[in-house]
C-alpha cells in the first residue's frame, strides 16, 4: 500500500486535499488494518454473508 | 438544606420529591446553584436553561400537589452530554465547527426522560466530537477530574462524569462509542453502562459512528443507572435488581485484558473479585480470543462511518479540529469499501467467539475498565505525540473492543489508587444483559463503599 495510492484515494476519491497531504502517519495503521481484515475475511467470510446478519443475530438474541 | 439535597442519589431525590419531603423547586435551584459554581470552576458546563427548567419545576410542584399519579423522574433536575438535541436548542457537540448549530429534532432518550417527568437544566462538557477517551477538547477546555483537577476525568462524555461525582446532578446521559460511558464512570468513581447495541434509540443525538453508538446513563450506584435505563430503553431493570446474587457464575478473561494492568489496579480488581466471592459468586477464569483483529475492525468501523460524516469539514475546514481528534478520523477515508461491508459482515460470528471465549458458561465476564490509574492532563496532551498516543491506547484497551462486539458493559467504582483517582472495573455480558450487569453491580454496591466516598471537589465534605 504505497503512500501515493494512499494520497490520490484522500485527494481524487474523497476530494480531501489536506488529508493528502498527511498521509505519512496513517499510512502504518491503514496498511496493518487493512492488511488483517482482508486476511481474517478470506479466512473465515462465509460467502452468504451480510453486513445486516448482526443486526439479525442480535435480534434473535433478544427474542431468547 | 443544599449539601442534604445535592447528597441524595437519583433514586432518594425522585422519592423524596414525590413523597413531597423536597419541592422540585429546591432541588433544581440546588442543582442549578452548584452548576454554575461548582460546575464552572471543573469546566463541567456547556450551558444552563435556568429560566426554563424553574419553571418546568413550578409546574412539577403543582402537579405534585393534585394528588396526581407522577411518573418516575417527576420533577427531577438532570444534564446531560452536549450531544443530546433539543429542538431550537444550540448543541455544538464539543467542536468549534458546530458551536452555532440548533437543532430541529429532539432526541427519542430525551423525550422519554420529558415523559417519565425529568427536567432538563441544560447540556455538559465533552470531549470535541465525543472522540477521546480522556475527554479532551482544545477549544472549551478539559473538563477537571473532581478527585483531582490535575488529572483527566475521562472521555467522552467527561462533563456528565464531574457533574454525577461532584454531586451537581443525581444522574446524566452520555453516549459511547469505544468507552465514552465506562471511562469517565471509572476515573470518576461512578456506574457508566453501555446498553447493548441498539437497546437504546440513538435518534436526535450527534452521531460519531453508526454502528457503535450507544447512549447509556453515568449514576452514583446501580440502583440509579436502573432508573434511568429503564426509562431511555423502555423495559424496566429496577424490579429485577434483587439483592442476592449468590449462584451467578463470572468469568475473568486473562491475556489480553490483563496485559497492560498496572499493579495497583491489579490489586483493586483481585479484591473486588474476593468481595464477589463473598457474595457467593463462583469466579471462573477464561482467555480472549485475537484481540488484535477486534481492535482493527472497531477502529476501522469507527475511522469510515466517522470520516463519512465528517468528510465536508475535513475538506472545507480541516483547520477547525483538534489534531488529536482530526488524526483519529482521517484514515477513515483510506480503507477500500469492501474491507468496511467485510467488517461488518463478520460481527456476529466474532461476537460470537468472543462470548465463548471470554464468557463460556459464566454469567458475565470481569474486565478492568481501564488498565493505568487515571493520568493526569498533561501526560495526554504534552510531549512526544508518540508518548500521548500510547496512554490514550492503554485507556482504551479494555473497553474499544467491546463496542464492536455490541455487547453491554458497565464501569462500577471499586477502590482508588495511590494518588486517590478512582479505580474502576467492567461487567460485560451477553446481549441485552444489563440486567443482570446491573444485579451484580447492585450487590457488589451493597458490599462495597466506594461509591458512597464524595470528592472535595464537590465542596460537600
Amino acid at each position: 500500500m504505497s503512500e501515493d495510492l494512499l494520497r490520490r484515494v484522500a485527494a481524487e476519491l474523497n476530494g480531501a486535499p489536506e488529508t493528502a497531504e498527511r498521509v505519512a502517519r496513517a499510512k502504518a495503521l491503514v496498511e496493518d488494518t487493512n492488511g488483517r481484515i482482508a486476511a481474517e475475511a478470506l479466512r473465515a467470510l462465509p460467502f452468504d454473508s451480510s453486513p445486516y446478519g448482526f443486526q439479525n443475530w442480535l435480534a434473535a438474541a433478544d427474542k431468547q | 438544606m443544599q449539601k442534604s439535597i445535592a447528597s441524595l442519589d437519583l433514586c432518594a431525590l425522585a422519592d423524596a420529591i414525590a413523597a413531597g419531603d423536597i419541592t422540585s423547586v429546591a432541588a433544581t435551584t440546588v442543582a442549578l446553584d452548584r452548576l454554575e459554581t461548582v460546575g464552572r470552576k471543573l469546566n463541567a458546563v456547556v450551558r444552563l436553561d435556568g429560566a426554563r427548567v424553574l419553571e418546568a419545576a413550578e409546574a412539577a410542584d403543582k402537579l405534585r400537589a393534585t394528588g396526581a399519579s407522577l411518573p418516575p423522574l417527576h420533577g427531577v433536575p438532570l444534564a446531560h452530554k452536549d450531544l443530546f438535541y433539543r429542538a431550537g436548542d444550540l448543541s455544538a457537540g464539543g467542536s468549534n465547527i458546530r458551536a452555532y448549530f440548533r437543532a430541529d429534532v429532539t432526541a427519542t432518550v430525551i423525550e422519554r426522560l420529558d415523559g417519565a417527568g425529568a427536567l432538563d437544566l441544560g447540556r455538559l462538557q465533552l470531549a470535541e466530537f465525543a472522540m477521546s477517551p480522556t475527554g479532551y477538547n482544545e477549544y472549551y477546555g478539559h473538563a477537571l477530574n473532581p478527585w483531582n483537577p490535575a488529572h483527566v476525568p475521562g472521555g467522552s462524555s467527561s462533563g456528565s462524569g464531574v457533574a454525577v461525582a461532584a454531586r451537581l446532578v443525581a444522574g446524566s446521559l452520555g453516549t459511547d462509542t469505544g468507552g465514552s460511558l465506562r471511562h469517565p464512570g471509572a476515573m470518576c468513581g461512578l456506574v457508566g453502562l453501555k446498553p447493548t447495541w441498539g437497546l437504546v434509540p440513538t435518534d436526535g443525538v450527534m452521531p460519531l459512528s453508526a454502528s457503535l453508538d450507544c447512549t447509556g446513563p453515568l449514576a452514583r450506584t446501580a440502583r440509579d443507572a436502573a432508573k434511568l435505563l429503564s426509562v431511555i430503553a423502555g423495559r424496566d431493570y429496577e424490579t429485577t435488581l434483587g439483592d442476592n446474587i449468590a449462584g451467578m457464575t463470572i468469568a475473568i478473561p486473562g491475556g489480553y485484558y490483563r496485559d497492560l494492568l498496572h499493579p495497583e489496579i491489579a490489586t483493586k480488581l483481585n479484591d473486588a473479585v474476593a468481595a464477589f466471592r463473598a457474595l457467593g459468586v463462583r469466579i471462573v477464569d477464561t482467555a480472549p480470543p485475537d484481540m488484535a483483529i477486534i481492535n482493527a475492525l472497531m477502529h476501522l468501523v469507527m475511522s469510515v462511518e466517522a470520516a463519512t460524516i465528517h468528510r465536508r469539514w475535513l475538506i472545507e475546514r480541516p483547520g477547525d479540529y483538534a489534531d488529536q481528534v482530526r488524526s483519529r478520523i482521517e484514515p477513515g477515508l483510506f480503507y477500500p469499501a469492501t474491507r468496511y461491508v467485510e467488517a461488518l459482515s463478520l460481527r456476529a460470528q466474532i461476537c460470537e467467539q468472543w462470548i465463548a471465549s471470554c464468557i463460556g458458561a459464566a454469567d458475565l465476564a470481569l474486565l478492568p475498565a481501564i488498565s493505568i490509574p487515571v493520568p493526569t492532563i498533561a501526560a495526554t496532551t504534552e510531549g512526544e505525540p508518540a508518548d500521548v498516543a500510547g496512554v490514550i491506547g492503554q485507556l482504551t484497551h479494555c473497553t474499544r473492543g467491546i463496542n464492536y462486539l455490541g455487547l453491554p458493559g458497565a464501569s462500577v467504582p471499586c477502590g482508588f489508587d495511590a494518588a486517590g483517582l478512582p479505580v474502576g472495573f467492567q461487567l460485560v455480558g451477553r446481549p441485552y444483559a444489563e440486567a443482570t450487569i446491573l444485579r451484580a453491580a447492585h450487590a457488589y454496591q451493597g458490599a462495597t463503599d466506594w461509591h458512597l466516598r464524595v470528592p472535595d471537589a464537590a465542596e460537600l465534605n
